[in-house]
């Protein structure tokens, strides 16, 4: 038992010794990325581009909608504001059986129309496509089909309906920014490489203002889950994404927001409905699609801002986030399990998904085990108690300086809080993420990966929505529909 | 507002900004460059050339294209002369964003120069059909033979696309039975190309050749885009009309409805 101790100690520390590596070769690759990157893209950019809308790329922007009622109005309008000359905004009401469709009928003047639906990939049957008589309203298609039970078959629908070469996977929960969608075809355009996906920053909307949609002063959440998630998902997007874009080998365009190459995405046969990593799954398809045929191509992650979400406001929503997450993931290495460790995918396979396997998915396994571990060894009296606190101060300070440079990528790239106060906000938070949060993710992640093994039923699930209009003070959270 | 462009200038002469800005061309440091290029190219005429096309011999990619497309802007000795070569070894779209909005501010001093002389000599494909489309952008109805030549010729479906397309957008009339031949042997990308050309020139020959392919179309999406470019030139709606009432399956009667209740234009 001493010996197994020992060992599994060495292997921890072999273990944590890659990860901080790893983390700190990211934070220096995300900052010369996002140099470079701030460096290219500019204003300038961005507005010849609006100024010549008979050569600027056409974008659909495609929504799925489950039971939104809330907050589909906000959605719709924040989307139709977007400010780029070729674009189009197209809603998938996947057999919502609360008033979304009513909501959007009555608020954007819509009619069913006729139309040439064709089936490019598949989903579940469509009811019928709405279109406005109102003339301010051209650029929005409603969808109406038979619920699919997931996000990837109401995408689909979506791709199907898409007009352009280029499209948006977002959700409906989302703000964009106005300015999103020169920003993301930027890189598009600047590449001789296909470029099959774009990703960028997503933050939380929860406490922010908002206003028909329209965010009008950003803030960082006040609840402490979505607050957490905050720095998690600037971490993951400045100095994870943005380091792993150096090398092209970005693991995941979040479904969040993401711009994805439509003919592409349709050749791979559109999102796995049976998938509960879509986004995940929808990346290493594209990009093992393109290495099957030989084509070179490019996935590239910008470190702006370009979409807020609205996080899970406590405990009972996040675990139900995080398993779903855990479930997916474990699902990604179950059936792509052909690329691990597979020469013909080069990066993806050789580095990326091992990455992947070994220091996300493990991680919660390998963080339990150690802590029923510490307990055993605490009740045996085996801990060198100098050695121990040296190493759990020198694994909390790296947790803490890692998310400290995540957070001044963050400001470097463009400074979205009003005040610096607001951003110390996050850096105490952070300190307090490695007792109050992360056991939290570690534990519901485990739980993901036990009712993926034990083949439950699953479906998209609810989400307890805050809406995005509120006065001062309104938290009062929404029942559940459905 | 209007902004009063003498006051502006005498403004930036009075501070000596375009001289600083043409300085910070010389920083050693590339973000510094970038921001040089783009200040001086918001102050238009202002701006040196001769400053500026220093920087376009610039190992950074970025910035050496950048660089060419602003000279291209305000040189008014030699402005096209990145034209020639493909205008760079790393040309990208881009790249086609910058020239565009260079050759648009230049047609507006003066007509631009033919832009079919760069076709012919241009080796990078990708170059050549962005130059294509330049030519119907811009409307030179004088390189439309010059156009049918390089569409018999070339072998690149992307140039004979792009060649069908500004054909179309120039309305050369003459193009239709060039066209018109070997259809069925071209790959889809011409053949929606060519449906597009149909669409603009109008006219007997152009809805016959529709009302045709109509009958032999398999693929769904060609199957909309002809019945769509058949309702934009069937001024008198007779074969529109005939085609929807001899329609059989219900796919085509919601292609026939769509169109005709306006959904298809927004």
């Amino acid at each position: 038992m001493k010996e197994v101790s020992y060992l599994y100690q060495y292997l921890i520390f072999f273990y944590s010794f890659l990860i901080t590596i790893t983390y700190i070769s990211l934070a220096v690759l995300g900052y010369i990325s996002i140099v470079r990157t701030k460096s290219k893209y500019t204003s300038k950019e961005e507005e010849d581009l609006k100024l010549l809308p008979e050569i600027a790329p056409g974008i659909s922007v495609v929504a799925p909608a489950y039971n939104e009622e809330v907050i589909i109005i906000d959605n719709v309008r924040s989307l139709l504001n977007l400010d780029y000359p070729n674009f189009e905004v197209v809603i998938v009401n996947d057999g919502s059986k609360d008033n979304t469709l009513k909501l959007l009928i009555d608020e954007f003047d819509l009619q069913e129309i006729p139309y040439p639906y064709i089936q490019k990939v598949a989903c579940q049957p469509v009811k019928g496509i709405y279109r406005s008589i109102n003339k301010e309203f051209r650029r929005l298609t409603i969808v109406d089909k038979e619920n699919g039970g997931t996000k990837a078959d109401a995408m689909n629908a979506g791709v199907n309906i898409a007009q352009y070469d280029y499209f948006i996977n977002t959700d409906v929960d989302c703000l964009l920014s106005h300015d999103t969608l020169s920003k993301v075809i930027l890189p598009v355009l600047d590449s001789k490489k296909q470029v099959i996906a774009v990703g960028a920053t997503m933050r939380m909307v929860n406490s922010c203002d908002v206003k028909n949609g329209v965010i009008t002063r950003v803030r960082p959440p006040k609840r402490i889950i979505p607050l957490f998630q905050e720095t998690e998902y600037i971490r993951s997007y400045l100095l994870a994404k943005m380091g792993w874009s150096m090398f092209n080998v970005i693991p995941n365009v979040s479904g969040g927001f993401g711009l994805f190459y439509k003919p592409v995405v349709i050749e791979c046969g559109g999102f796995d409905p049976l998938s509960h990593a879509e986004d995940m799954d929808m990346t290493i398809r594209i990009v093992t699609h393109m290495m099957d045929n030989n084509r070179k191509y490019k996935i590239v992650q910008i470190p702006d801002t370009l979409c807020w979400t609205e996080g899970p406001p406590n405990v009972k929503v996040l675990q139900k986030q995080r398993s779903r997450w855990g479930r997916g993931l474990l699902q990604i290495f179950v059936v792509h399990r052909r690329v691990l460790f597979n020469r013909k995918y080069g990066r993806l396979g050789f580095w990326v998904l091992p990455y992947a396997l070994f220091f996300e998915f493990l991680a919660p396994i390998i963080e339990f085990t150690g802590a029923l571990l510490l307990v055993f060894l605490l009740l045996t009296n085996q801990i060198n108690y100098s050695t121990f606190w040296l190493m759990l101060l020198f694994v909390y300070m790296i947790g803490v300086t890692i998310s400290l440079i995540a957070i001044s990528y963050d400001i470097m790239t463009k400074k979205v809080y009003k005040t610096y106060a607001e951003y110390l906000r996050l850096v105490l938070f952070s300190s307090l993420e490695a007792f109050l949060y992360h056991p939290l993710i570690v534990l519901f992640s485990l739980g993901g990966y036990w009712q993926f093994l034990t083949r439950k039923n699953f479906s998209w699930g609810d989400m307890t929505r805050q809406g995005f209009s509120k006065e001062e003070g309104d938290t009062k959270p929404l029942p559940i529909n459905g | 507002m209007k902004l009063n462009k003498n006051n502006y200038r005498e403004t930036l002469k009075a501070f000596n900004l375009p001289s600083f800005w043409e300085e910070q061309l010389l920083n050693t440091k590339v973000k510094d460059k970038g921001l040089a290029l783009r200040i001086l190219d918001e102050m238009s005429d202002d701006a040196s050339s001769i400053a500026i096309s220093n920087k376009a011999g610039s190992h950074n990619n970025h910035l050496r294209k950048h660089a060419k497309s602003i000279f291209m802007k305000f040189d008014s000795n030699d402005a096209f002369k990145f034209l020639e070569d493909d205008f760079d070894q790393d040309f990208n779209s881009l790249d086609e964003v910058r020239i565009h909005d260079a050759l648009k501010e230049k047609s507006k001093i003066m007509p631009l120069p033919q832009l079919i002389r760069w076709v012919n000599t241009a080796k990078n494909d990708y170059f050549k059909t962005f130059l294509i489309r330049e030519i119907g952008l811009f409307k030179q109805i004088e390189s439309a033979e010059q156009l049918i030549t390089i569409y018999k010729e070339s072998d690149s479906n992307m140039i004979k696309a792009q060649t069908a397309m500004t054909l179309g957008m120039l309305d050369y009339k003459k193009a239709i039975p060039i066209l018109v031949n070997n259809f069925d042997y071209n790959k889809q990308e011409v053949q929606d190309a060519v449906i597009y050309a149909m669409g603009k020139f109008g006219g007997y020959d152009a809805l016959d050749f529709l009302e045709k392919i109509y009958h032999q179309t398999h693929n769904k999406e060609t199957l909309i885009n002809i019945i769509q470019n058949i309702y934009q030139i069937d001024k008198t709606r007779m074969v529109f009309t005939k085609l929807k009432n001899n329609n059989t399956t219900s796919f085509e009667k919601s292609i026939f409805d769509y169109i005709e209740q306006g959904h298809a234009i927004r």
